[in-house]
């Protein structure tokens, strides 16, 4: 009796271990990049390798997804539409030459024909375009001093005036680092048009904020570095 | 990298610059060694420099929602759905976007087809009981016995008449032969019934199609009678003479009996329930599907009884009477529900 009940205790152990090291597995930080093995074993249908993709990707994919939606529900529901796709679909799919990027392409095509399912019940204002805000609460981020203070509302309050694709598209560049090619896949666009429309957007931005607020911060910035190498 | 190329950037040129990009977000060594050298090269750059690097670093400095307490439970979402999709992919016959639009489409056009195939059509029937006397277009003469049903053409008279008959209906078929060595098909006049073809010039007849057998028994002129299915199509058609009566179903074999008086017949025609040695099996199957009672009957040997001699009665009650006297059986009727028993 008594050896049949520590084996069960063992047993139950070794079940509350694994299920704890699944936990954590879920809360670690990943890295952005990813093995290129994973995709590739994922595609032959290792459920590890997909578990691996997911983890890797849900907080960026969670964090592109916010920029057009403030509705979580409907992200984590295009999260899983496209996770759900991607196991179903995984014996057809390619090898694209950025996975991070074929996932931002994914999501933002779900999520699109979401909120515009969504745009028939909710009244929707003028925007016929899609909505992307600039994250605006910047209370919380840690700001080194005034100055860069100054400039981050006024970098802020341009973006903010822009049109949502210009938004996206710099957000997509400044943000996320890409180039053209890969943000005129992303959103859809040929290579022209994705510069075109960067290229406003850059100006725009450039125009408005202008060599006054970078140079009060800069010139500030540039006395105390000179000090520095003085010193 | 060419140190020459950045000399005269400007903030946007610089923004542009996908190698200045990947400096100030996420340098590697050698970035970080050939843009050190470039300003202290051209140290008038490094204000427009900082400026392009501040306006990028500054812009990165926003909020983010990784959204990390649903990171779990999302998953979990999404791995019941693949465990449920597996179960039941297997015989799931799924349509493509353009097979779907198509399909519905089919659908449309398929239920309007059977509207116009249901609306051109006559239906008339005749509830238990009842007996009703239809004029077709051509006027020929259809009576309907209880339960029964006729279909034909609403364009009757142009081509072929035909009827399709369920229950049973006495035929008075108008003639419109002139030469009978000389038939035209748009001269003849079929009825159908589950089990065969019945083709005709101009006669009178009684056909019965109930339980998937047919009764056709002919009255007057000359009918033929093909059948519709493959295997009874081998047997010959039959030309059926006044008082020739044929019996043929499904699981029954065919059966071409002489009337003496095939008049009776059409005794249901005045509601008179007409049988000539019948079983009360027999009697039971018409009070059934003519008169819509239910027949209960408590042992099997009792259906085998048989009644000798004709009955031709108009009231059920009569039937009842004479059933029970002749062979000392009870007849017991709560409201549609018959009980024979002893």
């Amino acid at each position: 009796m008594i050896i049949i009940w520590t084996l069960n205790e063992d047993n139950d152990i070794n079940l509350l271990c694994s299920s704890i090291i699944n936990v954590m597995a879920f809360n670690s930080v990943s890295d952005y990049s990813m093995n290129p093995d994973t995709w590739v074993s994922f595609k032959s249908g290792n459920w590890n390798a997909y578990v691996e993709l997911y983890n890797t990707h849900f907080k960026i994919l969670n964090n592109y997804g916010h920029k057009f939606t403030n509705n979580t529900e409907l992200i984590e529901d295009a999260v899983h539409d496209l996770f759900v796709e991607l196991w179903s679909k995984r014996t057809k799919l390619g090898n694209p030459i950025s996975v991070r990027n074929y996932l931002y392409k994914s999501l933002r095509n779900l999520l699109f024909r979401k909120m515009e399912k969504q745009k028939r019940f909710v009244l929707v204002g003028e925007n016929a375009d899609y909505p992307f805000h600039f994250e605006a609460s910047s209370d919380t981020i840690f700001i080194e001093n005034e100055s860069e203070q100054i400039l981050q509302s006024k970098i802020k309050t341009v973006i903010q005036s822009l049109p949502s694709r210009q938004q996206e598209i710099i957000y997509l560049r400044f943000y996320e680092g890409l180039d053209y090619e890969e943000i005129a896949d992303i959103m859809g666009l040929n290579k022209t048009s994705a510069y075109k429309l960067l290229y406003k957007a850059i100006n725009k931005l450039q125009e408005n904020v202008k060599a006054g607020d970078l140079f009060v911060f800069l010139t500030l910035l540039l006395l105390k570095k000179s000090s520095l190498v003085i010193n | 990298m060419d140190l020459k190329k950045y000399i005269g950037f400007t903030i946007e040129d610089y923004l542009h610059d996908d190698d200045f990009l990947r400096y100030v977000i996420n340098p590697s060594e050698e970035d970080l060694v050939f843009w050190t050298r470039f300003v202290n090269n051209n140290p008038s750059r490094a204000v427009i420099i900082q400026s392009a690097s501040k306006l990028i670093s500054t812009y990165r400095k926003q909020e983010t929602f990784y959204n990390e307490k649903s990171q779990q439970a999302v998953f979990e979402r999404i791995s019941s759905t693949i465990n449920a999709s597996k179960s039941k992919k297997l015989n799931v016959f799924r349509l493509g976007y353009v097979q779907k639009i198509a399909a519905s489409f089919f659908l449309f056009l398929l239920a309007g087809v059977m509207f116009y195939l249901y609306a051109s059509k006559v239906h008339q029937d005749t509830e238990f009981g009842h007996v009703k006397t239809i004029l077709l277009p051509d006027s020929s003469v259809v009576i309907l016995n209880g339960n029964s049903k006729i279909v034909y053409a609403r364009n009757f008279r142009d081509g072929i008449r035909e009827v399709w008959l369920t229950g049973e209906g006495l035929f008075k078929v108008k003639h419109i032969n002139n030469d009978p060595g000389n038939i035209k098909p748009m001269e003849k006049f079929i009825v159908h019934s589950s089990d065969l073809n019945i083709e005709v010039l101009g006669t009178t007849f009684n056909v019965k199609n109930r339980r998937n057998k047919t009764s056709v028994g002919l009255i007057s002129g000359k009918i033929q009678i093909s059948y519709p299915d493959l295997v009874q199509s081998k047997t010959k058609n039959i030309v059926l003479t006044p008082g020739d009566y044929l019996q043929h179903g499904k699981n029954v074999k065919t059966v071409l009996q002489r009337l003496a008086d095939p008049e009776k017949l059409t005794l249901w025609v005045n509601h008179h329930l007409a049988f000539k040695n019948p079983t009360i099996k027999e009697i039971a199957l018409v009070l059934e599907d003519e008169l819509g009672y239910q027949v209960r009957i408590e042992n099997d040997s009792i259906s085998t009884y048989r009644i000798e001699g004709e009955i031709n009665v108009s009231d059920v009650n009569d039937l009842f009477r004479i059933i029970s006297d002749t062979h000392h059986i009870r007849v017991l009727q709560e409201d549609k529900t018959i009980t024979i028993k002893h």
